[in-house]
């Protein structure tokens, strides 16, 4: 078994992958661009593996996801507001997916960390390295052709998004446990 | 706007989203259907990749109702970039 404060985190990272999902299925569903329909399907099916890997974690500690209202995507998309293309969705996913990468290395290393999280953890990590290729590609092909002040603009906004919104989600409990030292 | 365009709008609401109180009307409030923010990027989405919109979040901001949207979409539809700078 796992505390309650354990439970809601790793609920929350189930609903944040389920919420990726959702989103990516959404947008691959709508997009005009016809090359990124099968990427952005993908990336829906990776992000949808990803909650279910958390869901049986869950399951397999004893206890039931917990319906967290509150996600990545939520506390981002607060701070940066709505994105007005496809640009802007993925330099947030590119800044997201690294912050959670680098979260999941620092639950990783908190003392006492149930060997079947620090499995799942490690797996995660793996993962999501190797699962934004297709957007960095992208992203380096806009720089390239496209207008590089923009990204690089966006950019800039974006690490001052993240820096916020991670820090926020570092508060309150029961995330302060795990996401003290945030910045 | 064109009575074509007013309809289509509505029609494409229509496709895209069940609101709580049934049918989407003008006077529905965009609450009503957009129940969170994933709610919002795919209308966003839908109507960009539909009228070619080029949405500012700022203006949007101000879009209470059906009938803001429509209006919305009158005045930005065809401004949309190519690529990555649509949806």
């Amino acid at each position: 078994m796992i505390p309650d404060d354990e439970l809601y985190l790793l609920s929350f990272y189930r609903a944040s992958e389920l919420a990726g999902s959702m989103l990516f299925g959404r947008l691959a569903f709508h997009t005009t661009i016809d090359d990124l329909r099968a990427p952005l399907t993908r990336h829906c099916l990776e992000e949808a593996e990803h909650a279910w890997l958390w869901t049986e974690t869950i399951l397999k500690l004893g206890r039931t996801p917990l319906k967290v209202e509150r996600t990545y995507q939520s506390e981002y998309g607060r701070e940066f507001g709505l994105p007005s293309d496809m640009l802007e969705i993925l330099c947030l996913t590119q800044t997201l997916e690294k912050r959670v990468v680098e979260h999941f290395e620092r639950h990783l290393r908190a003392p006492d960390v149930h060997p079947l999280v620090a499995e799942t953890l490690r797996k995660m990590i793996a993962d999501e390295a190797g699962h934004l290729g297709w957007v960095r590609v992208r992203l380096d092909k806009y720089a390239r052709t496209g207008d590089a002040a923009r990204l690089e603009a966006l950019t800039a906004r974006l690490e001052a998004v993240d820096r916020t919104a991670y820090e926020r989600l570092a508060v309150g409990s029961p995330y302060s446990r795990f996401f003290a030292e945030a910045t | 706007m064109s009575r074509d365009l007013h309809a289509e709008v509505l029609r494409t609401l229509r496709d895209s989203f069940s609101p709580r109180g049934g049918e989407i009307v003008e006077t529905t409030p965009v609450r009503e259907f957009l129940r969170d923010s994933i709610d919002a990027v795919e209308l966003i989405a839908v109507l960009s990749s539909t009228y070619r919109l080029r949405v500012d979040p700022a203006d949007f901001d101000g879009v209470e109702t059906v009938r803001d949207l429509i209006e919305y979409v009158g005045r930005t539809s065809g401004q949309a970039g190519e690529g990555l700078e649509g949806f």
